[in-house]
Parts: structure tokens; C-alpha cells; sequence
């Protein structure tokens, strides 16, 4: 039985203007909801065209819970597909990624080829005459489609198309592409893995948080950035910092740093090779003010983005959140590697991702760690009712549509994060 | 290799395990030469330009995780990892240039709170002799882990 309290009817309730209710981190039955609600019902992100470049070519990942392939087929169509044979629902696939053009189910021997259709059945003249193949072809999301290189999927027949979706979170997928030569980013330097005892919302909300930054990370804005470059960068998200919290609809979120003058700070002393690199997006790109504005962001503090409800784009970062359970979450980190660049680039790439976002690394443990306390202090404190989400309220500016902006330290991102979260959870059910 | 430098090549191992497991990190970096390499591969890559690890550092960088360590706002080391490392199964061979590759093999508990795990590997060491000390040139250590999902890494291995 459902609680009560999460109907449609009544769930928005538990999310205020300023506020939210803590059972909607902790409790079970929530999470079970999302997964129907909101990684069964919008766009999910699934991977990057760079890891299935050829016919034949696939990888396993989730939609929420559920485990899937995404693969290309030998017509180079895209088709993302329930890991599970249609047999008995064994795993189909054991692999993380390869190329084959048959998948073999281990138990019984039924084959899928790589469209998901099935193609031969051991003994099939065991199986009663109205049997049809074609009818257990393995389960397809309902849409694959893919948007400057990164591919999403959903299960939901009835969903918007994926531009429309985007909305203007695709401006800032391109930028992010366009940071290449290429018009397309590689993410051939393989993942750093991590994960923790805690809500997939908590890493969704951390990624959107101009507020932390400054306290969680003291240690490396503040100290080690002192021995290093001279000086602290908390300044960047600091409460006079011109940096925003962005609400851009649908979910999707930005903590804007495009007005923050990097180079005053840095110095603009440029590498043969980063000339090279800037004038092949300006080669490639028509529009020269826009070629000028990616250039400008530089794979360096532009902007993070959250693609609602799993993909977060960081400087050199491509970020998947994955959530396991209520109280798990595995969550991927890939370096972006340009194309049509210096090697010396895409290492120097490599070893800034090593530097902030794995495991080991100055920056992401750190939140990790606030994650882990803040589930602890979550679930084993029902005194502890409201999250508060406030900041900002009184001085945010509301733009075209969903479209709110405030300054970096105000919590505006998280504010259009839970308004879509309320409205897939109330939407009507499809099944 | 004679069995002198042999012991002389294990108390090494031994005295470096017991710095990490003594969290004497100051110590561990100053066992490093100044073009000192230190890698914890994330999958079976073997050039570390083209792949993405868990650590690359060289020795600036290590000496920068000391500043980490010597914060009180190192939040992921409070409370510290506790560690306790076996090292065995050494192998050493002369390498040019007065150096010398080690390989051992490394079980180590890691505690932290009340979550307690296993971290297992091949450890492979180039050493150079300097002033009658030994100095590490590389330490690579390939996890059998290394493609789990960890929740913290920071303390080193
Ligand atoms: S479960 Fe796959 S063939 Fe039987
Ligand atoms: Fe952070």
C-alpha cells in the first residue's frame, strides 16, 4: 500500500516554497515512486555516442534501477534495451561494454542479436506452435535519442521530444561540445567510480550548490590553491561573487560562472597548444561571438549543468548519478577529452579531473563525506522534519517561463530542481 | 642481487608500509626522488596520458596532499582512515641506471567509523640508490578493486 501522503493529492504538501520534508530522502517507498515516476517517465540519460562509435558496438548502465544495454546495431541505429532475457529475465549481459553482434542468453541459449530482436531459440520445435519469436525480443525503452553526442532514453512512449525537453540546457550541451574542434567531446580516458550511503537527491543538489563550496572545499579553494597559484579562488562563490544559481526549467539547472573573470585572476598567458586549440573552435564554429563565448568558458569554471534527473556537466567532467537505493548511490565521473587538440590538452584534462573529482582526489571526497553525514543526520533524526531551501527567495528574478536566476550562494537551482520533482510525481500515471 | 641488498630492499618496503599505516605521511612523500611518480591505475591501462586514475601524482602534488592532511577542514579524514598493511611476496630485479624494480603484493584492512574493508593489489617500485638511501622513483599500485566504486580513497596506499 502506498502511504497516503504521496499521492498525487497530497505529496506536494511535503514540498514548500522554502522548504521540504525529510521523508522524501529517507523513506523507501519514495525512492520506489521516483523510479516509476521519474526515471520511468522522463529523458534519462544513458551514454555518450563516443563509447559506441560502430555497428555492433554497446555498453550496460541503468535507467534508475533497472539495468539496460545500450546498444548500436549493425545498422547504426541506437537502441537502449532491459538487460534481463525474456526467457526467465537471467542477466543477459555481463560485460561493461564491447562489440558483438549477438547476445547469448548463459542459461537456456536464447540469442538476441544487437537490436534486441530474437533471433534463435534452442529447440524451438519444443515450444508450441503459436509461439512467435517476435514477440520476446528483449524490452526497448520506448525513446532513444541522442543530442550533441549524449544519448538519452526513456520508457515513456508519451514523453516530449527530446529537444523540447532540453529546453535551454541544450545551449549548454553544445557549448560544452563546442569546447572541441570537433564539435564533439571523447570519453575514451575511461571513469573514476564512487559512490555512498546516502540519496541519489543529495548528489543532484550538491552538484547545483554554489553555498558549499567555499566551507566543504576550505582545504583546497583556500589552502592548497594558496600554495599553488598564489591564492585562494573562494572568492568564485563567495556572496559578491557576480556567479548565479540558475533555474532553467524542467528541472535542469546551471550554477553560471560565465561572468566571473577567470583570466583577471589567472593571468592570460597562453600555451602554444591552448592557441591552437581556441583557434580550431573558432575554425569550426560560424558564429564568431559564439565561438568568442565558448572560448571564453574554456572548459574551465563556464558553468555546471544539471541535465534533470542524472547527467551533470562539470569543466572537463561528465558526471552520472545512479541511484541504487534509497539509502545508495553509485555516482560515474568521465573526463571530457577534446578532439582535434594537442595531447598535452586532454592530459592536462586527464590530470584536472584526478585533481577535483575522483575518489582520491582534493575535491569530490569532501562531498562525499558531507553526503554520508547528511544521511546520517537524516535517517536517524525524524526530529529533524524540514529541509530548508530558501535562500534567495526574496531576491531571486524570475525570467521567461520556469526560468529563475539569483546569486551563486542562493539555493534557486534547487528550488526548479524539486518543482519538477513535484510535478512527475503528481503528473498522471502512464503505464 | 645479493642477499644484502635484498634485506636492505625489504626493510624499505617495510618502513614505507609503516608510515602509511602510521599516517606519517610527511615522512612517506620525503621517501619520494623529486621526479618521484606516484599511480593508482582505475582499470588495466598502461599509460596513465591516455587514462584517467584513481592517483597520478608526481611529487608536487604530494607534497600538496600534505597541506590537505595538515587542514582541519580535511573533511573526509575526520575521522581518520585507519589502516594495517601486510606486505609480502617481494621480488626485486636490477634495473638500469643503479636502479632497481621491486614488485610485492599488498593486503591491507581499511577502517573508517564503523565500515571496515579489504584493499588488495600488486605494488610495483622503481628505486634508485642516493647517499646510501633507496628513493622511489615510481610506486604504482594496481588494485584489485580498481574498478569498484570507492567511497573514499583519500587516505594512500
Ligand atoms: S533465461 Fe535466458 S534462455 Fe532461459
Ligand atoms: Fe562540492
Amino acid at each position: 500500500m502506498i502511504n497516503e501522503r504521496y499521492s498525487p493529492a497530497a505529496l506536494p504538501a511535503l514540498v514548500k516554497d522554502d522548504r521540504v520534508h525529510r521523508d522524501l530522502f529517507v523513506d523507501p517507498q519514495v525512492f520506489d515512486l521516483e523510479m516509476a515516476n521519474i526515471y520511468h517517465r522522463t529523458w534519462v540519460y544513458v551514454g555518450h555516442e563516443s563509447e559506441i562509435r560502430n555497428p555492433g558496438d554497446f555498453k550496460t548502465t541503468t535507467i534508475g534501477t533497472e539495468p539496460v544495454i545500450l546498444s548500436r546495431d549493425t545498422d547504426g541505429d541506437l537502441h537502449v534495451m532491459v538487460n534481463a532475457c525474456r526467457h526467465r529475465g537471467v542477466t543477459l549481459c555481463e560485460e561493461a561494454g564491447g562489440n558483438q553482434k549477438f547476445f547469448v542468453c548463459a542459461y537456456h541459449g536464447w540469442v538476441f542479436d544487437s537490436a534486441g530482436s530474437l533471433v534463435n531459440v534452442p529447440e524451438v520445435e519444443g515450444q508450441p506452435p503459436e509461439f512467435s519469436p517476435a514477440e520476446f525480443g528483449l524490452t526497448q525503452a520506448a525513446k532513444v535519442d541522442s543530442f550533441r553526442g549524449f544519448i538519452f532514453a526513456s520508457f515513456n512512449e508519451d514523453v516530449p521530444p527530446l529537444v523540447d525537453h532540453l529546453g535551454e540546457a541544450a545551449k549548454f550541451i553544445a557549448m560544452f561540445a563546442d569546447l572541441s574542434p570537433s564539435g564533439s567531446v571523447d570519453v575514451s580516458s575511461g571513469v573514476t567510480r564512487y559512490q555512498y550511503e546516502g540519496n541519489w537527491k543529495q548528489q543532484v543538489e550538491n552538484s547545483m550548490d554554489g553555498y558549499h563550496a567555499a566551507i566543504t572545499h576550505h582545504s583546497f579553494f583556500d589552502e592548497v590553491l594558496q600554495a599553488r597559484i598564489g591564492r585562494s579562488m573562494a572568492s568564485i562563490v563567495s556572496g559578491s561573487s557576480p556567479a548565479k544559481s540558475v533555474a532553467l526549467g524542467n528541472g535542469h539547472s546551471l550554477i553560471d560562472f560565465r561572468d566571473f573573470d577567470r583570466k583577471a585572476i589567472l593571468g592570460a598567458d597562453q600555451p602554444k597548444s591552448e592557441v591552437d586549440w581556441h583557434n580550431g573552435v573558432r575554425a569550426n564554429l560560424e558564429d564568431h561571438d559564439y565561438a568568442e563565448e565558448v572560448i571564453r568558458v574554456n572548459g574551465g569554471d563556464g558553468f555546471n549543468l544539471l541535465v534533470y534527473p542524472n547527467l551533470v556537466l562539470i569543466n572537463n567532467q561528465i558526471r552520472v548519478i545512479q541511484p541504487v537505493a534509497n539509502n545508495h548511490t553509485e555516482v560515474l565521473a568521465y573526463p571530457a577529452l577534446l578532439e582535434q587538440v594537442d595531447e598535452e590538452i586532454n592530459v592536462a584534462r586527464v590530470r584536472a579531473h584526478e585533481d577535483f573529482y575522483g575518489p582520491a582526489s582534493f575535491g569530490a571526497p569532501d562531498d562525499i563525506e558531507m553526503f554520508k553525514r547528511q544521511w546520517q543526520g537524516l535517517s536517524r533524526s525524524p526530529s529533524m522534519q524540514w529541509l530548508l531551501y530558501n535562500r534567495g527567495l526574496h531576491r531571486e528574478e524570475r525570467g521567461e517561463g520556469e526560468r529563475y536566476s539569483s546569486q551563486v550562494t542562493d539555493e534557486t537551482a534547487h528550488r526548479g530542481i524539486w518543482r519538477r520533482w513535484v510535478e512527475l510525481m503528481t503528473a498522471e500515471v502512464q503505464t | 642481487m645479493n642477499p644484502e641488498t635484498r634485506q636492505q630492499i625489504e626493510d624499505f618496503l617495510y618502513t614505507e608500509a609503516r608510515l602509511l599505516d602510521q599516517r606519517d605521511y610527511e615522512q612517506w612523500v620525503a621517501l619520494f626522488a623529486e621526479d618521484g611518480i606516484y599511480w593508482i591505475p582505475a582499470g588495466d591501462e598502461a599509460d596513465p596520458n591516455e587514462s584517467v586514475a584513481l592517483i597520478y601524482d608526481n611529487k608536487k602534488r604530494l607534497e600538496e596532499r600534505l597541506i590537505r592532511i595538515g587542514s582541519n577542514r580535511f573533511w573526509a579524514q575526520q575521522p581518520a582512515t585507519q589502516t594495517c598493511r601486510i606486505v609480502g611476496n617481494v621480488v626485486a630485479t636490477e634495473a638500469p641506471g643503479d636502479e632497481i624494480e621491486v614488485q610485492s603484493r599488498l593486503i591491507m584492512t581499511v577502517l573508517r567509523r564503523d565500515r571496515k574493508e579489504l584493499l588488495s593489489g600488486v605494488c610495483d617500485f622503481r628505486l634508485r640508490q642516493e647517499d646510501d638511501r633507496y628513493l622511489i622513483v615510481n610506486k604504482t599500485v594496481r588494485l584489485i578493486e580498481r574498478e569498484q566504486h570507492f567511497d573514499n580513497l583519500t587516505f594512500l596506499i
